[in-house]
């Protein structure tokens, strides 16, 4: 775009293309975006990528070492490891995706609230947060499953109420420092109502950061999806999850470790991307981290 | 300072209160009778009148709280499925976590915090890149999966370290040898956070006014970096390990079960997998009063570190 | 004419951001004489906390530098870090603008100038301290040895700015660099701080580039000015011919734009001058005069070359195609 073109843009626009150039400047954050949208396209696209059927078995080789029909081999029931992986995926991304907005739809809002109305509010909600925040995300997340009951479903549910407390906090400090700024001071003055400064002022103000909190949370739920499978309380057999995957591997670590290795790596795999690409997205907004 | 160790203190037992609350509410949320769930799969009517004559469940909700509170608060937990005091099962899995957990943070602040300090000082040069990439990796592994990875390696394959079980410390050469790797398992992610932490705390404070009035001094760049730097940073990051240490303690739960160490996370998982609801309230309860103690104890260290929090401003 | 102590030639400083280059500095050079108090002067952002940080080498690793600064035989642009760090609070020292963050925030105010001491002159713990006390009683702090072990946040904002000239002047440098030193103050300590500059020149004599963009400030103890604009020295003269004699249409802006009381005009009231536009991006070193935009001078001329310094009068140096003229007592 030449300099005249560019002067015509929004500062809105104008700021979306300053930080997309930026972004692309890292490389690190460009491979994790590339590599956290393959996986997802994997996980949309399963059943047309994995030769097999996640169900299939074939007791004709069971614990196979990898070969041309079996990518990575197969399991003790005969199911091919490679499909098994690109199926986990879906579970995985599922988790990880609907688990972190079910967290953003329910923690912003009251976040906000909390933060910007203050009054009686606020102290409650903070209280409330701090008393769920002094239980591990984990070992909430255990016990929400536990009390629900183990399924895929009830394992979103209780990651995403899990990462809840966390998210209204981080909302909440958001909104608290915002609503000191002098725009926010201004537009009250200007006798603007609640809702339409909450809209164009606070909220926009907000979203970089919870972008970055989101991205960030996905690979956190991802991995907690597999630790309830894998400890049985979440995805059940014969759906499969790449925690249930190394709940299975576990009884054959030593004749063959490679079912464990490759739910694994996928696994690190797929954090690591989302991690690097959330990293790469906080650079670039957080103006104080340039230097 | 003894003002804000008191009001510290006071909101954590506070927060203790509300979430003790919320332990007992979520038992008594599960379907169906809480008296059965209580007292096991025992269906008979007569042992279940009496689990509800015992626990008070006959009794408005607000009593029952204060009741269950109070005997909380006395040391007793109640028992558990196969009627052991929930309490003394607690006590006595509890020292092999805490060790666990012990060796862990040293491991962590031992990799964690002079890395994190090397990166930032080596920012932008091969070293930073390395380190950064290794601690984003270290954040990316799921405990299970490098407990898995390494009994494969260390257990299977070389056959150096056994792969479970926990030996008293009494054996203190054979419970290193048991305890090592859980140890680095859940070390290794911990010391991930902590040297990312570090490391961006590090470039603040070496990019802050102070750092540039230090090397305006002349001050040496050891000085400068390792004691004007440093010691800010140091303050960022000791509010990051309290809240890390609730992610050691879910790390710990997933730990115990890979490496067959029968201690407090393993006790988590067994009394979820059997439904023991007594005993899933006793650890839940003491897990997050362990948390609250904890990073209230942190929240202490970090007014001793910060001079702004322990000596009060009187400008004249 | 004494030797000068400090000599900068075509200094220029250049900074790679992520937005591209930022011409900070563009061929800047003075001198500074043994206890002399010089002031540089130009609005925010037009290089002269820059040209002062390059000096002493503070600048980020973004920064380029080129140019030479003569001191003491060697010149500052060139010698090792090493050999930086020796002069850097020994022989020439910085006053920084903030003095809240300048300050380390968790070592007491008496361990940050002890540690000047103990670097530079090699003193014992005890005779540090001594000494420390004997430097705050000097920059007019009450009851210094109370003071020694307190910490920034304890004191006001004037007996920080204080503590940071007392850090200062501590190995007795030849050259004190004070980077708008009463900027963050209240009007009412500003007087107090410049002051005590006065007073500790006339007693240590030691030579001041105080840097500001407050006249006001100059005109009470500059010997010398040098006035910059987008990273030139737009004018340079002794300040008492600066204020009566101003040549650089900038310098007679900014003299206009000090508002006066009592002035009457059409309606009993003045509107405050204004220097119209703003200043010129600097990410291109510019090949006319920088202040062409805002110029009431502004021709073909000024529109595309750039103008060179010249004397017009004794010690009095202008950057301009047209300069002259009367500005308003």
């Amino acid at each position: 775009m030449s300099y005249v073109e560019v002067a015509r843009l929004s500062p809105a626009a104008r700021r979306r293309r300053i930080i997309r150039r930026r972004f692309f400047r890292r490389p690190l954050a460009v491979i994790g975006l590339v590599v956290s949208l393959t996986f997802v396209t994997v996980a949309v696209f399963a059943p047309l990528i994995a030769p097999y059927s996640y169900k299939e078995t074939d007791f004709n080789a069971i614990l196979a070492h990898p070969s041309r029909q079996h990518l990575f081999g197969t399991d003790a029931l005969g199911h091919d490891i490679f499909s098994q992986v690109v199926y986990g995926a879906r579970a995985s991304m599922e988790a990880g995706v609907l688990a972190t907005l079910l967290a953003l739809v329910v923690a912003v809002p009251i976040g906000l609230v909390a933060g910007y109305y203050r009054g009686w509010i606020d102290p409650v909600i903070a209280r409330l947060t701090d008393a769920l925040l002094a239980f591990p995300f984990l070992i909430l997340a255990v016990g929400l499953a536990a009390i629900l009951g183990p399924s895929l479903k009830n394992a979103i549910l209780a990651l995403g109420i899990g990462a809840v407390p966390q998210l209204i906090r981080i909302a909440r400090g958001e909104a608290l420092s915002l609503r000191e700024e002098d725009y926010v001071r201004a537009a009250i003055a200007n006798g603007a109502s609640d809702l339409t400064i909450l809209r164009r002022h606070v909220l926009p103000n907000m979203m970089s950061t919870i972008i970055v909190q989101a991205t960030l949370l996905i690979p956190i739920l991802i991995i907690g999806e597999a630790t309830l499978s894998f400890l049985g309380l979440g995805v059940q057999p014969p759906a499969t999850s790449w925690g249930v995957q190394l709940r299975a591997a576990q009884d054959y670590l030593f004749d063959a470790p490679r079912l464990a290795i490759y739910p694994g790596i996928a696994i690190v795999v797929a954090t690591l991307a989302f991690n690097l690409f959330g990293d790469g997205l906080r650079d670039v907004l957080d103006p104080r981290t340039q230097r | 300072m003894g003002g804000f160790v008191l009001r510290k203190t006071g909101a954590a037992l506070i927060v203790l209160l509300i979430a003790s609350f919320f332990v007992f509410l979520g038992i008594r949320a599960l379907p169906g009778d809480p008296a059965v769930a209580l007292g096991g799969e025992d269906r008979n009517p007569q042992v279940v009148a009496q689990i509800r004559h015992d626990y008070g469940l006959d009794k408005p909700l607000p009593v029952q709280y204060a009741r269950w509170l109070g005997h909380a608060l006395r040391g007793d937990l109640g028992e558990d499925q196969r009627s052991l005091s929930v309490s003394h099962t607690i006590i006595t899995k509890l020292p092999v976590t805490l060790e666990l957990a012990g060796l862990s943070v040293l491991i962590a602040i031992l990799i964690g915090i002079p890395t994190g300090v090397l990166a930032a000082v080596r920012r932008g040069k091969v070293t930073d890149y390395v380190s950064t990439t290794i601690g984003l990796i270290g954040l990316s592994v799921p405990h299970f999966w490098l407990g898995l990875m390494l009994i494969i390696v260390f257990s299977v394959n070389l056959q150096w370290l056994p792969a479970g079980d926990y030996v008293p410390i009494a054996h203190p050469l054979s419970n290193l040898e048991h305890m090592i790797l859980p140890a680095i398992v859940l070390g290794t992610g911990f010391a991930a956070v902590l040297m990312r932490q570090m490391r961006s705390a590090m470039l603040e404070s070496m990019g802050s006014d102070y750092v540039r009035t230090a090397r305006a001094k002349g001050l040496s760049e050891w000085k400068v970096v390792g004691w004007h730097a440093f010691r800010n940073s140091l303050i960022t990051v000791t509010t990051v390990i309290g809240l890390q240490l609730g992610a050691l303690i879910s790390g710990a739960v997933i730990t115990e079960q890979i490496f067959g160490i029968a201690g407090f996370g393993r006790l988590t998982i067994e009394s979820v997998q059997q439904r023991d609801y007594t005993l899933i309230q006793g650890i839940v309860l003491v897990a997050a009063a362990g948390y609250v103690l904890v990073n209230l104890a942190v929240d202490i260290l970090y007014s001793v570190l910060n001079p702004r929090i322990r000596v009060s401003g009187r400008p004249t | 004419m004494t030797a000068p102590l400090l000599e900068v030639t075509d200094l220029s400083v250049r900074f790679d951001t992520d937005d591209g280059p930022v011409h900070a500095v563009d061929r800047l050079s003075y001198t500074l004489a043994p206890g002399e108090v010089l002031g540089l002067v130009g609005e925010s952002g037009c290089g002269k906390s820059v040209s002062a940080l390059s000096l002493l080498g503070l600048l980020p690793p973004t920064a380029t530098v080129t140019g030479t600064a003569s001191f003491d035989g060697s010149d500052l642009l060139e010698v090792s870090t090493r050999q930086l760090r020796r002069i850097r609070g020994r022989e020439i020292s910085f006053v920084f603008q903030e003095p809240m963050t300048s300050l380390n925030p968790v070592f007491t105010v008496g361990k940050q100038i002890s540690e000047v001491l103990r670097r530079h002159l090699d003193l014992s713990s005890r005779e540090a301290q001594r000494r420390t006390i004997e430097l705050l009683r000097l920059v007019r702090i009450p009851a210094p040895e109370r003071r020694v072990e307190e910490y920034p946040h304890q004191l006001s904002g004037g007996m920080r700015q204080r503590v940071m000239i007392a850090m200062a002047l501590a190995c007795d440098p030849k050259i004190l660099i004070a980077d708008e030193p009463t900027t963050a103050l209240d009007v009412t300590i500003q007087a107090g701080i410049l002051d005590l500059m006065r007073d500790l020149r006339e007693r240590l004599g030691t030579a001041i580039v105080l840097i500001t963009h407050n006249l006001g400030v100059v005109a009470d103890i500059a010997d010398r000015v040098v006035v910059m604009y987008a990273g030139r020295k737009a004018e340079e003269a002794p300040v008492r011919e600066l204020f009566a004699n101003p040549q650089h249409p900038y310098t007679i802006g900014l003299l206009n734009a000090i508002p006066r009381l009592g002035e009457e005009g059409g309606n009993g009231r003045v509107r405050l001058q204004e220097i119209p536009g703003r200043v010129p991006s600097l990410s291109e070193p510019l090949d006319h005069c920088a202040f062409a935009d805002r110029c009431p001078r502004a021709d073909d001329l000024t529109r595309s070359h750039v103008p060179e310094l010249e004397r017009v009068g004794p010690e009095h140096l202008v950057a301009c195609f047209h300069p002259g003229g009367e500005w308003r007592r």
